[in-house]
């Protein structure tokens, strides 16, 4: 259910016409202009919901449109109460030793904190454990100048570095595309920290990368112009993976001479410079619509679209179009609406595959009965 | 134009550099798994990696699985997606790889099922590669529709032969970290042996096999007096006291030569000279090929536990004795009744200048003697009922030694050190003037030349280590009262009898044996413990520990002399010794007394019947045979509520106890008793009938 305007009252009241049972999960997505107090909401929730579970984004979705402001909320059904995981900034991995559920069929929804730098290794624990039975679906929140803040809660507090799960017995079909393609490749990214490329093909990463981009654009790229320009996330970082698209990592901002992505770049990895064009990117959305809508095996109760803020960014008047793309592939399906969140990085199991962090990639998850 | 198969090389080029860099940034054997594991799984878009290793890479030591060849699962990713731990040798898996070092197949093609050890496999193909010699790696597709192609799994061959190499690296580690723990371990419990035997007790000596010190723990130096140092290159007959014929210690020999532990109680000299009596095991040592090396001894030292037990022996022994004597008494004490009534009314009527006169006066002094004795038996062993009262200790002690300077002599010093804080005793007055009185006769008889006589008190708390030591005492505040003289001495010998009754050094005629038996048997009674410390030529110190009382004592305790008094009422006689009954009946009389005797409790009741209004008291035994004189009392009282009881008895008091008897001290007069003591129970008891008082 989409809300024009996320005041604390404003969603009380909604969620009181959705009937939470005590044994579901209420999720609120929350756009961050004119958002709440989220420790406030958070009290204010705790009031008549005894399990809910959200974030705050830089929009949420609902069917064809981005709203900078307003908010959404899903009632679902909840094998446990909400989780809350530290998403450790020290290297390796930390979501190995967490005691999930693994019930079949089985969807965990996951918002994490985008900005935290962990997120990789801590999402390659929980599929170690997990699996790919159990399918994730879900986003990074946090806000469009991606400076790390409080930005994921549940009834126990508002929290950064860590990831928020609900459990639901679901089927989820899902759909994960970028539509982004290969520019320059393979390039071995020699020396990493987690979320930041120091070197690439043994030389200073941004030397390496700026290289790239100039000749490409034909103009400068500089410390000072690097996110703001738009050039650094219309040339993304595209990790190899065989027999799929590869995973996207958007650079976000110069560090020394090294460059910080959205998401973490595994040292010694062969990556790709990506570059896109619109085209391309909303027939992608338009796949990923497509193959959710193929999976699906049984009666939905949702869609859930977690799309990348810098494709909008990238796409810009146009991002409309990539939504109306999504939402057409999934009318044939009981007319659903889909609604779902602007996010710092998407989540996804796609299938068989392991768990892993995106950037710049739109996936699409509905959600449908056992 | 680039071109593709250029691309494709460059890819697994850069694909296998990551892979080779992925291993073994670890030594442990999960972490260095799960890095290559989750590369490859990312990298080549792969549903599930597994290491599977023979039990016998894995094992410490030698055990029924790793013999049996079996394989064991020890990584998995995702670990849920894993349906058997554990596989046996000849599992097609190994089985298979045996022919080839690595291998694909896909779902649709033979052999694909005997792979499955997984949940959830549906479609897909597998990976497999040897891990040389070690174990496998599996790796599962969903995506695949075929079995990968050999160029394919080729390329990997050489990767994956290194990641071998980093698994073997980490097993060494294990292994090693395994080894260092349990050297840790080790070393952890020889430290903690090693604090145990330095922190013990016991002494414990460690030799080498010619017996020579090797160690000796700091129990050892502390009660030994002999520092480490000092015992290097000795052996242990430095200890030797000389209590031991050499048969002893040939014994010791013997069986510890024989590989067997020798136990035994042994007395060592310790540097300083005396003797100790140590529990000892001595047993054979043996270093870690089973070869003799020495020999191990672990001493507890028992000297005290002896003592006490000595003292625990001492006290049944005084315990018995004073039983015995008891018992001897009362029957002395009713013939010394009769010997002294008569002699003293044949004294009274025997004219002073008459032929028989002295003999008569022989006779009362040598009944006098033998009653006195009596009577100290007696206190020895059953002190009688003390008239307890809160006692000022000091005024009690400097009353004494006032009254004792004369008995002392002039060439007898006293000294009083009297701790102003000593504080009161509950005792009986005469039982404590008793103690101090021979205890200083005692003091002088040991300094025929003079010498200094130390009366000393002080209060004392005594803590459960101190009462354990000594029988007969409860922590908790306490006096001490010492009585100490500079006189000859006792040997250890004399030392040990000194409170045997009867026991005495003294000159035929000088000393009864029975002065310190008394003080045993008074401080027993008063719950107190005493102690002695004597040396040859070093004088002697006797130590009474007494419980303190907290209430302010009385400070001049006084008996007066009573004249004797006679009087005109009617006395029932019940006694069923006829020598005594007929003493009592003469003495009563010769007081002016109207008497009336009987020899037993059912013909006083008839007696009584007859003279019901006539009786004034009945003076009975206690211990008689049918009707003892309680319950005598409790019939008389029947018929006459307010009858006086005066009871005689030659018992002791715990007599009565042991008969369920409860006696007012007040109202029992002890046998053999004199005229005057009779003659002023009587008056104590008939005059105070107005009273109310009753027995």
């Amino acid at each position: 259910m989409f809300l024009p305007h996320a005041s604390v009252t404003e969603i009380l009241s909604a969620a009181a016409t959705l009937n939470v049972s005590p044994g579901d999960t209420l999720m609120v997505l929350v756009a961050e202009h004119n958002a709440p107090d989220l420790d406030e909401l958070r009290n204010a929730l705790r009031q008549t919901i005894p399990r809910f579970f959200g974030g705050i984004f830089p929009a949420v979705l609902s069917g064809a449109r981005a709203h900078d402001e307003g908010a959404v909320i899903l009632a679902l059904p909840a094998l446990e109460p909400p989780r809350v995981c530290a998403v450790s900034a020290r290297a390796g991995p930390s979501g190995a030793d967490l005691a999930l559920p693994t019930a079949d069929p089985c969807t965990a929804v996951l918002l994490a904190d985008g900005m935290s730098p962990g997120i990789s290794e801590f999402l390659a624990g929980v599929f170690r454990q997990l699996g790919p039975a159990t399918h994730c679906v879900g986003g990074g929140a946090g806000v469009s100048a991606m400076v790390q803040r409080p930005c994921v809660f549940t009834a126990e507090g508002v929290f950064d570095n860590a990831a928020v799960m609900a459990f639901a017995p679901w089927r989820c079909s899902l759909g994960v595309q970028h539509g982004m393609k290969r520019l320059v490749g393979p390039i071995v990214a020699t020396r990493t920290r987690q979320n930041i490329i120091e070197e690439l093909n043994w030389r200073p990463a941004l030397e390496v990368y700026k290289a790239i981009v100039e000749r490409d654009t034909g103009q400068p790229l500089t410390a000072e112009n690097f996110y703001d320009s738009g050039r650094a996330w219309a040339y993304p970082f595209g990790l190899v993976r065989e027999g799929a698209e590869d995973v996207v990592r958007d650079p976000l901002a110069v560090v020394d001479h090294g460059i910080r992505c959205a998401g973490g770049v595994p040292e010694n990895t062969a990556l790709h410079v990506l570059k896109g064009d619109a085209d391309h990117l909303i027939a992608a959305a338009r796949r990923a619509g497509e193959r959710a809508a193929a999976g699906a095996r049984s009666r939905p109760r949702a869609a859930l679209i977690c799309d990348c803020v810098s494709r909008r960014m990238f796409l810009k008047g146009r991002f409309a179009e990539e939504l109306s793309a999504v939402s057409a592939a999934l009318r044939p399906i009981d007319h659903l609406e889909p609604e779902g969140m602007l996010t710092i990085g998407e989540l996804s199991s796609s299938g068989e595959s392991v768990l892993d962090f995106y950037n710049k990639t739109i996936v699409v998850g509905l959600l449908c009965d056992a | 134009m680039p071109d593709p198969a250029a691309n494709d090389v460059v890819g697994t080029i850069s694909l296998l550099y990551e892979l080779a860099l992925s291993m073994g940034q670890s030594l442990d054997l999960d972490a260095n798994c799960d890095l290559f594991i989750r590369t490859l799984l990312t990298r080549k878009n792969l549903a599930f990696g597994a290491v599977w290793l023979k039990a016998s890479a894995l094992k410490n030591g030698a055990t029924a699985e790793a013999d049996s060849g079996s394989y064991r699962l020890v990584y998995a990713n995702p670990r849920v997606r894993a349906r058997e731990d554990r596989l046996p040798a000849n599992h097609p898996l190994p089985a298979r790889l045996g022919n080839m070092p690595f291998f694909s197949v896909a779902a649709n093609e033979p052999g694909f099922a005997e792979a499955v050890t997984e949940n959830g496999i549906q479609g897909g193909a597998y990976t497999v590669y040897a891990l040389g010699d070690i174990g496998f790696l599996k790796l599962y597709s969903v995506l695949r529709r075929s079995a990968v192609s050999p160029v394919e799994v080729n390329s990997l061959r050489q990767v994956v032969a290194k990641f071998a190499v980093s698994i073997e690296g980490c097993l060494a580690h294990r292994q090693l970290a395994r080894q260092i723990e349990e050297r840790d371990r080790a070393e952890g419990e020889r430290r903690t042996l090693a604090m145990v035997v330095e922190q013990m007790e016991d002494c414990v000596i460690i030799t080498d096999a010619a017996g020579v010190f090797r160690y000796v723990n700091p129990a050892f130096e502390r009660v030994t007096g002999y520092a480490a140092r000092e015992v290097a290159g000795l052996t242990p007959r430095l200890l030797k006291s000389g209590r031991h014929l050499p048969e002893f210690y040939a014994a010791l020999w013997k069986t510890v030569s024989s590989g067997r532990p020798w136990r035994d109680r042994i007395v060592n000299r310790l540097k300083n000279g005396s003797l100790a009596t140590f529990d000892t095991i001595v047993a054979p040592a043996r270093d870690e090929k089973g070869r003799p090396a020495g020999y191990v001894a672990v001493l507890r030292d028992v000297t005290r536990l002896m003592e006490v037990e000595q003292q625990y022996a001492h006290a049944q022994k005084m315990e018995s004795i004073g039983r015995l004597a008891g018992g001897i008494a009362h029957d002395f004490n009713n013939t010394l009744t009769a010997v002294l009534g008569f002699g003293s009314l044949l004294l009274e009527t025997t004219p002073e200048d008459g032929p028989d006169r002295h003999a008569v006066e022989q006779i009362v002094l040598a009944g006098e003697r033998a009653a006195n004795l009596t009577r100290q038996l007696l206190t020895f062993s059953r002190p009688p009922m003390p008239e307890m009262r809160v006692m000022d200790l000091n005024a009690l002690a400097l009353n004494a030694t006032h009254l004792l300077r004369r008995s002392l002599g002039e060439d007898v010093e006293v000294v009083t050190l009297l701790d102003e804080h000593t504080g009161s005793v509950r005792a009986d007055v005469s039982l404590l003037n008793q103690i101090i009185t021979n205890l200083a006769l005692n003091a002088r008889d040991a300094m025929p030349r003079g010498g200094r006589l130390c009366l000393r008190t002080a209060p004392v708390e005594l803590d459960a280590a101190f009462c354990a030591e000594h029988a007969g005492l409860a922590p908790g505040p306490h006096i001490l009262l010492s009585v100490r003289d500079t006189g000859t001495g006792m040997t250890e010998e004399v030392r040990r009898r000194a409170f045997e009754p009867f026991f005495t050094t003294k000159r035929t005629g000088k000393g009864t044996g029975l002065g310190l038996s008394v003080v045993y048997g008074i401080v027993r009674r008063l719950g107190g413990c005493v102690e002695l410390d004597s040396r040859p030529d070093a004088g002697t110190e006797v130590r009474i520990w007494l419980p303190r009382v907290e209430a302010r004592g009385d400070t001049l305790p006084v008996e007066l002399e009573e004249k004797v008094v006679g009087g005109r009422e009617t006395i029932l006689v019940v006694e069923d010794e006829p020598m005594v009954r007929d003493l009592a009946t003469r003495l009563l009389r010769s007081l002016g007394y109207s008497v009336l005797e009987v020899g037993g409790g059912e013909e006083a009741l008839s007696l009584l019947r007859r003279y019901h209004d006539r009786l004034d008291l009945v003076l009975s035994d206690v211990v008689m045979p049918r009707m003892d004189g309680v319950e005598l009392t409790l019939q008389l009282r029947q018929e006459r509520p307010e009858l006086q009881v005066l009871y005689m008895s030659g018992f002791a008091d715990d007599a009565f106890a042991e008969r369920g008897l409860n006696l007012d001290p007040r109202r029992l007069i002890r046998k053999p008793f004199t005229k005057e003591t009779l003659a002023r129970k009587l008056r104590e008891i008939l005059d105070d009938r107005g009273s109310g008082a009753n027995a």
